[in-house]
């Protein structure tokens, strides 16, 4: 009953605030439309916080993603590296050149989602050994250890499929074989 | 009947339209070409990884979906605090307003003195906002919540969605709001803002939970270090598109009704008519979900 009186409540808030907009030009409808939403936003705190990234791994399953950062490619000669995330068995950053975007790179644990490994059972392609695969028109992946996913994907079109092969290279893709 | 993915509905609800849509894209002069108006998960999926295979996205937005409702990663807080920051600051603006009324019109005097002062609930709205984004961006990418300096080393490689909310702040909330020095004004209003003031804001209450510090003296201390460690890069911006109350007024004059006798009620009545907080957060999360998504399929 609380909740549904509380959503009643949030409809009427909706409308003063929609009767606000026209009354902006009339004091006394103005100020009793700010008064009805005042009283009427007492009821509409909102719920607690949902938790905060808690993706600590269980034994046997995904690696940290700070496990992954020391493995990425080095940057240098005017292109440089953001980091832009680092979840449990994730971690991705940006690869830039003089304020643009060029490719996102990443290393993910396959042990969070099996199902990835399958599209390398017929991998034509190999990089530094490992079976490689294009994802989609823009990516490029290797599979490590038959774990760890390696990926580069362009996000600017002048980012060339050889470039992607390139900066794939240059990731430690041994060192990540080495987690294991 | 199967029922709709939590994310998926979101970003399939977004408006294309309405009074958000049309103030984010009259300011689209301060973060040129950033922001677009994109509805629909799978479009969302396409506009993000420029792809079109319908296998693979597909793929994509099933393990988008996954990531997403798996609380422990974060991305739930995230759109939690985008939307409470909008909510709570209607109740905010409101009170601003009714004060504002309260000051210019005699019979309606008693207003002022049931509601906080303009500017001490703006300076918290801005404040809060900036945390707000702050707590949002170290939530996204997996970061403790009071990871300032990560924050701050990452505005410069800021883009699309995140970048235009950022610049929607400091125009709106900031220039616009409280003027050119907006960020020594908050400061100063900040330091001499007691903490009983501070804990009488609607959206502090809401967001007390996630600043960081353990009171709300400590609170308001990471507010003032949020200003102050971002000051230049906020300093830049303002430059660069050379933001200033009457070009923010000119901006937003074509699409809200609203007259410059009214301009110092212009902003609490943005706060209180659209949610550029919710909807560019929206966008925000789903962009890395989705970014996490194919690389991990």
């Amino acid at each position: 009953m609380l909740h549904q009186r509380c959503l009643i409540r949030e409809m009427e808030k909706q409308i003063q605030m929609n009767r606000i907009a026209t009354a902006i030009a009339r004091p006394a409808a103005l100020c009793a439309s700010l008064l009805l939403v005042l009283i009427l936003s007492s009821c509409g705190r909102s719920a607690a916080p949902p938790a905060a990234d808690t993706s600590a791994p269980a034994a046997g399953q995904s690696l940290p993603g700070n496990t992954f950062n020391r493995f990425f490619p080095t940057a240098g000669d005017g292109y440089s590296l953001t980091y832009t995330q680092e979840k449990a068995g994730f971690a991705e950053a940006r690869l830039s050149r003089d304020s643009t975007d060029l490719a996102l790179l990443s290393v993910s644990d396959t042990n969070g989602n099996p199902s990835a490994r399958t599209k390398f059972d017929t991998a034509s392609m190999e990089v530094r050994g490992f079976p490689a695969v294009n994802v989609g028109n823009n990516g490029l992946a290797v599979l490590v250890a038959d774990r760890f996913q390696v990926q580069v994907r362009a996000t600017d079109a002048n980012f060339t499929a050889a470039e992607r092969q390139q900066w794939l290279e240059k990731f430690d893709l041994n060192g990540i074989a080495g987690l294991q | 009947m199967a029922t709709t993915a939590p994310i998926v509905k979101m970003i399939d609800n977004l408006p294309t339209g309405d009074v958000t849509v049309r103030m984010l894209q009259a300011l689209d002069f301060i973060v040129p070409g950033e922001w677009q108006p994109v509805r629909g998960f799978d479009a969302m999926i396409q506009h993000v990884t420029n792809e079109s295979d319908p296998q693979l996205i597909a793929l994509v937005r099933q393990h988008a979906i996954s990531l997403y409702n798996d609380n422990s990663q974060g991305y739930q807080r995230a759109i939690w605090l985008y939307n409470t920051v909008d909510k709570a600051d209607a109740a905010l603006a409101a009170a601003a307003l009714a004060n504002q009324v309260g000051n210019k019109i005699g019979f309606l005097g008693f207003l002022k003195n049931i509601t906080p002062k303009t500017t001490d609930a703006q300076y918290a709205d801005f404040a809060i906002k900036l945390v707000a984004e702050v707590v949002g961006f170290c939530t996204i990418n997996g970061l403790p919540g009071d990871s300032l300096g990560d924050f701050v080393k990452s505005l410069t490689s800021y883009r699309h969605e995140a970048l235009m909310r950022m610049g929607t702040l400091i125009g709106v909330d900031g220039v616009l709001s409280l003027g050119p020095d907006f960020l020594d004004r908050t400061l100063r209003g900040l330091a001499e803002m007691g903490e009983r003031t501070m804990e009488s804001f609607p959206v502090y209450k809401e967001m007390a939970p996630v600043i960081p510090g353990s009171d709300t003296g400590e609170k308001m201390g990471f507010m003032q270090r949020s200003i102050n460690d971002t000051a230049d890069w906020i300093t830049g911006l303002v430059q660069q598109a050379g933001l200033t109350p009457e070009k923010m007024t000119d901006s937003l004059g074509s699409i809200l009704d609203f007259s410059k006798q009214s301009a110092e009620m212009v902003a609490p009545f943005i706060d209180l008519t659209t949610n550029y907080f919710t909807l560019t957060g929206t966008q925000t999360t789903a962009r890395q979900i989705i970014n996490r998504a194919i690389a991990e399929v």
